[in-house]
């Protein structure tokens, strides 16, 4: 759990953060985002005391960070960063081994981690002995990730940590960095400069401009209940669709046992709404016959049905 | 690789055979060149003024090589980031002065001898050591310096794991200049009262002559290129990494 109480970062006579005030729970991932110059990556940073705070408290954990000695305090938190920060001396096994090794860890203990780490990002073995010059740009993060989970630290900051790669890449390791999260169930903070990301990843959406927090809430709440004109001019017109994106067809469809009349277009179980809604536009449809995996008909879903998964999920947000 | 091999080691051999046949060389030089009016004998073995002359040049190098990272290091803990500029400039003035100049200020100081020569060499070795440290600690990619501290580095720690290793490069050809700043310092520095190569050179230019100046400006010429040479290689070899 990470709170922040009144955080103020002033630069000489600039307010980079502003009396900024939110929590993010164990095991939640918080996606926090604004525009560029806005204060993320200092408050971002103000967490690992990277950057030492003007005012205010930070608590990781209950524990105030300012009571613990700063070197050891970083080496409990997992830290991302967009260029990703590859020791380029370093192979890519000793790369992962730096923050055990700061903490003392046996080499035993180290080299099976290591393995585990590289099964769950998804790279082989045999990468362990390869420079970073030798990785993708999407290798490289994927790496960056799994050095920063290494010594399982309950709390990782990331910062922009995929917006140097292509889209495709960049999807990619969002999917799997969502994958390993549902593994895992870090206290994250994730900034990012894309609403599709800060969306598709976060369980929440910290919003900041000019240094001030906005809003911090879920993506539904944000849709629903915005604090300012500014929350939904930033999360954009778009936001709601994408959001369904986050539901799937199996948790919501009608199952039908006896069928009155299937709609002759269709959608897989396994589909999220956002796609379900694609198909209702694109044949002009408000009903959809689900098929499971034989691609036999099992249910329905209606365009109600979507409409009502947004307005719903924004009482419970 | 192989064709600078060979090159360092043709060098070698000639600076090797030109030491130990210096004998038998200096009859077939005395018979082509003049050799002024032999006043002024030289005689100390050759062998014995390239080993001062090595020892000298270590010496200072030496000296040169740990104040200079010292210094660059210390620099490092300022916080202000106000020194470095003051130590940047301090060194391309310093390097515009000759090292006559120097060794002839230190003089009236510390008086004739070995002492006097060692220390201003040594002052003049530490300037391109101390600058190519800081352009190398500079040089470090940041983000290498950011994930470093945020993963939890100390200070040390960042100097010694990442900054050092990756400044390396830039490092050694600091050294390497400073090498050759020192063997051809040291050699002027004979005139100040120290030994080494530099000593036939100064007795054959007071005599005219050129036999007794080539004893010390061959094997001296040799060294500078052999330093060069095994600094480039080395240099070449950590870029291959
Ligand atoms: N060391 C510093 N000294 C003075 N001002 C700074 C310093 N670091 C950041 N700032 C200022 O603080 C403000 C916030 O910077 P910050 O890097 O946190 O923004 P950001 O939201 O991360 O931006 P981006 O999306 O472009 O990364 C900016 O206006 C910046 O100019
Ligand atoms: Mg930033």
């Amino acid at each position: 759990m990470i709170t922040l109480k009144n955080v103020t970062k002033v630069y000489d006579s600039q307010h980079a953060v502003i009396d900024v005030s939110f929590q993010v729970e164990a095991g939640e991932l918080c996606t926090l985002i604004g525009p560029s110059g806005c204060g993320k990556s200092t408050l971002l940073r103000m967490l690992n005391r990277m950057i030492p705070t003007s005012e205010g408290e930070i608590a990781i954990n209950n524990q105030k960070i300012t009571d613990q000695d700063e070197v050891q305090l970083r080496r409990h938190i997992g830290y991302v960063i967009q260029n990703v920060g590859l020791f380029p001396h370093y192979t890519v096994e000793q790369n992962l081994a730096i923050v055990p090794k700061l903490l003392k860890k046996e080499r035993s203990w180290i080299q099976q981690r290591s393995q585990e780490m590289m099964n769950l990002v998804h790279l082989p073995q045999s990468y362990l002995k390869k420079y970073p010059h030798e990785l993708s740009g999407g290798q490289a993060q994927r790496v960056g990730v799994a050095r920063a989970l290494i010594a399982d630290p309950p709390v990782l900051l990331m910062d922009e940590p995929f917006s140097a790669v292509d889209p495709q890449t960049r999807w990619n390791l969002q999917e799997a960095f969502l994958e390993i999260q549902r593994e895992l169930k870090k206290t994250v903070i994730f900034v990012t400069h894309d609403i599709e990301e800060a969306l598709a990843l976060g369980d929440s959406i910290a919003i900041m401009k000019e240094g001030k927090l906005i809003q911090k809430a879920t993506p539904q709440t944000l849709l629903l209940q915005p604090e300012t004109p500014f929350v939904t001019e930033f999360i954009g017109y778009s936001f709601g669709v994408n959001l369904l994106a986050k539901f799937q067809v199996q948790d919501y469809y009608q199952p039908i046992a006896s069928s009155p009349q299937f709609e002759y277009v269709s959608i897989p179980l396994q589909a999220n709404l956002k796609q379900a809604l694609a198909q209702m536009i694109q044949w002009g449809v408000d009903t959809l016959t689900v098929i499971d995996t034989r691609r036999q008909p099992c249910g329905m879903i209606t365009f109600h049905q979507l409409q009502a998964v947004l307005q719903q999920v924004g009482e419970n947000g | 690789m192989r064709k600078k091999i060979i090159g360092l080691a043709t060098l070698i051999s000639l600076l090797v055979i030109f030491l130990w046949n210096y004998q038998g060389i200096e009859q077939v030089l005395q018979a082509w060149l003049p050799t002024g009016s032999s006043i002024f004998v030289q005689r100390t073995e050759l062998w014995t003024l390239f080993r001062e002359h090595v020892q000298l040049v270590s010496i200072t190098v030496g000296i040169a090589l740990s104040v200079g990272i010292a210094i660059a290091i210390s620099e490092e803990f300022d916080s202000t980031r106000q020194v470095r500029p003051l130590l940047q400039q301090l060194g391309t003035i310093f390097q515009s002065f000759p090292t006559v100049a120097i060794i002839a200020l230190i003089v009236p100081l510390l008086g004739y001898g070995n002492r006097a020569v060692i220390i201003g060499v040594a002052i003049y070795g530490i300037l391109p050591v101390m600058q190519n440290t800081l352009t190398g600690f500079e040089q470090v990619d940041p983000a290498v310096i950011d994930a470093a501290k945020g993963m939890g580095m100390n200070r040390w720690q960042q100097i010694w794991s990442v900054k050092f290793p990756l400044a390396l490069p830039i490092i050694l050809a600091g050294l390497r200049t400073a090498v050759i700043i020192s063997i051809s310092a040291v050699t002027i520095g004979a005139a100040a009262g120290s030994g080494g190569l530099g000593l036939p050179i100064i007795l054959g230019l007071r005599s005219q002559n050129l036999v007794l100046i080539l004893q010390g400006t061959i094997p001296i010429a040799l060294m500078a290129l052999i330093a060069d040479q095994a600094f480039r290689l080395w240099e070449w070899r950590l870029h291959q990494r």
